[in-house]
């Protein structure tokens, strides 16, 4: 089996073509493989985020493919990405965006509940990721009651629920103070290692950039440089 | 896990479900209301004005209604009353013969109807007995009449005078004689007040010269609900040579005053519900706006568009139920309380009500049907209103809902 999770081919993205037309993504190519510990960086309309919605099939590009694990999700429909999205890939946002309503262990037990798994695995499940992302003992707190950090912390424990394909993480830092960001970043890293997840990050914070083990860096919509995948994992 | 995130998303905003459900809770029960004390008024004014003098159901030989004349009398046969009596709603039949008379005094001469009744039948019937306001009520052989109070002031009459009648008798003869008052009763309706004159039947068979014969069979009923399927049972029953009209057909102008004011208890009911309506689309409105953000993100991490609108669905359900439910425990109570410990009159109004044949106080209708027309007009304004979250959700985008 092929070890490419990701193969973007040829991607063209451009936003208000009729009118002001802005090319955000120019003819990226790229492949990711499993277990990527991967950084995209760039300055402000570098095109980070579009890659990542693109990626992540919450966009669909103008031109070009996505091809995960074989299927090409530009060509899924609506309903089809929606289901696609929830089997394959994890997503953390900038601001953590939980419900706010569901506790910690409800966050993340939801998205095995939309993927119809039942209760006995659920419970354990959610048991596992919050005791990893190191939360065990805040499991029926409302996010309202947690801090940043922690709040994140579940946000990779829900991006994880579902056993995505990858994680896309758009500036999951970009909220969090340097103590918060650095143990965000340690859980990160060893899911990364123990369970060869792969994670793809948009970000600007050299904390996360230090820490990645492959940088792709996006001007103007184009990859001017990519280090290519480091196969040594981080200390 | 949809019903619970329904559940707790209404409580995020506390204040705002709090005024939606409230809105809805006060409609239902000033609904309930209004509609309970409307009918009941409706119901007590049929029912006054039925059994003040037609009850619920008569049988007529065929014709008589169209042509009412002694030409058009019935045959009294116990066959023919066995076979409305056993009809399970009915529980009095009794038969009346009547007449347009020339009743006599003195110098003054009035026409007036002249009914000649089962004094013992028509006291549970009509309630004739507590109409009476002079004098003794009737035996079924008594030799007398009974005389409606605005007829003997117009006769100048008073208890144990003489009256004589006259008119004209079964098959055109001549009928004639005098009759000493024995009672003066007296009717709400001044219609009847001023022109109604009762006597036993057998009298009045005597005095027509149609013996055994009878105008109609007055029947009254259990259940006034079910009028119009125990008419059809008794025509199905009996022979076709008879009609069987009911309450609505010989009094139509009172089905008219029910319709007109049911109608405009409809429009103050569908005022009420516009406003309800138009509170809960704002909630909406503003529920969908504020969570454009959130909507988006459920859908970029898996959630579809037909699960986001079962839980917005139910939310608005949630909202609807609750005020639903707390306003028909409320009203049901309150209608109930009011059925059984009616608000009375006093002074005055006391006395205009009971001088009109009526009990002085504001009657409520408890039929179940008040209660559950709410839980209809709730759940289809529900329904109506969840087509725009249904509309907004099936054009959302998660990726635009997010950068709002």
């Amino acid at each position: 089996m092929s070890n490419i999770v990701i193969d973007a081919i040829n991607l063209n993205k451009t936003y208000n073509p009729d009118t002001i037309p802005v090319k955000a993504i120019d003819g990226v190519s790229l492949q990711m493989q499993r277990g990527e510990f991967a950084a995209l960086v760039g300055p402000s309309g570098s095109g980070k985020t579009t890659l990542l919605n693109l990626l992540g099939g919450l966009d669909k590009p103008d031109s070009g493919s996505i091809l995960i694990n074989g299927t090409d999700i530009t060509k899924l429909s609506e309903n089809r990405l929606v289901d696609y999205r929830l089997h394959n890939i994890g997503f953390i946002f900038q601001a953590y965006n939980l419900v706010p309503v569901l506790t910690a262990r409800e966050n993340v037990e939801f998205i095995m509940l939309l993927q119809n798994i039942g209760k006995a695995e659920r419970e354990q499940r959610v048991a596992n990721l919050l005791n990893q992302v190191g939360l065990g003992d805040k499991m029926n707190v409302r996010p309202s009651q947690l801090s940043g950090g922690q709040q994140q912390r579940v946000a990779v424990a829900r991006a994880l629920a579902s056993k995505p394909q990858f994680i896309l993480a758009d500036e999951p830092t970009a909220n969090l103070d340097s103590h918060s960001a650095s143990n965000l970043l340690d859980i990160m890293a060893m899911l990364n290692k123990e369970e060869n997840m792969t994670f793809i990050f948009s970000t600007h914070d050299q904390r996360v950039i230090e820490r990645a083990r492959r940088v792709i860096t996006l001007v103007d919509g184009k990859v001017t440089s990519d280090t290519g995948l480091v196969k040594t994992q981080p200390a | 896990m949809l019903f619970k995130l329904a559940w707790r998303n209404l409580w995020r905003n506390k204040y705002r479900t709090m005024i939606t459900v409230a809105s809805v809770f006060f409609a239902v029960v000033l609904s309930v209301l209004l509609t309970s004390i409307q009918r009941g008024a409706m119901q007590t004014l049929v029912k006054g004005i039925v059994g003040f003098y037609s009850s619920y159901i008569q049988v007529h030989k065929k014709g008589y209604f169209d042509e009412q004349t002694l030409d058009n009398v019935m045959e009294l046969n116990d066959s023919l009353v066995a076979s409305i009596r056993k009809q399970p709603n009915v529980t009095h039949v009794s038969p009346r013969l009547e007449t347009f008379v020339l009743a006599s005094t003195g110098e003054s001469t009035e026409g007036c109807m002249m009914v000649g009744i089962v004094p013992s039948e028509e006291k549970e019937l009509i309630k004739l007995g507590s109409k009476v306001r002079q004098g003794i009520y009737l035996a079924d052989t008594d030799r007398g009449v009974m005389i409606a109070q605005g007829l003997a002031q117009k006769l100048n009459l008073k208890l144990n005078d003489t009256l004589i009648l006259l008119g004209q008798g079964y098959q055109g003869v001549t009928a004639a004689d005098k009759y000493p008052v024995k009672t003066i009763v007296s009717f709400g309706s001044p219609k009847l007040n001023d022109g109604l004159l009762f006597m036993p039947l057998a009298q009045a068979q005597r005095f027509l010269s149609a013996e055994n014969k009878a105008t109609s069979l007055v029947v009254a009923v259990k259940d006034d609900r079910l009028v119009n399927k125990t008419q059809q049972e008794i025509e199905k029953s009996i022979s076709p040579a008879y009609e069987v009209k009911n309450w609505q057909q010989m009094i139509p102008d009172v089905v008219e005053l029910v319709k007109s004011k049911s109608s405009s208890e409809f429009v103050v009911v569908l005022l009420l519900y516009m406003l309800v309506a138009f509170g809960m689309f704002a909630t909406l409105l503003m529920l969908m706006a504020e969570r454009q953000f959130e909507l988006g993100m459920l859908m970029a991490i898996g959630m579809k568009k037909a699960q986001l609108a079962r839980m917005i669905f139910l939310e608005s359900v949630f909202v609807s139920l609750v005020g639903c439910a707390a306003g028909l425990l409320v009203s049901i109570t309150i209608t109930h309380l009011l059925s059984a410990h009616p608000i009375t009159f006093g002074g005055e109004m006391k006395k205009m009500y009971e001088n009109m044949g009526f009990e002085a106080t504001i009657p409520t209708s408890t039929d179940p049907s008040i209660y559950y027309t709410q839980v209809i007009i709730i759940a289809v304004v529900s329904l109506v209103l969840s087509v725009y979250p249904m509309l907004k959700i099936s054009g959302l985008n998660a990726l635009k809902a997010m950068r709002k």
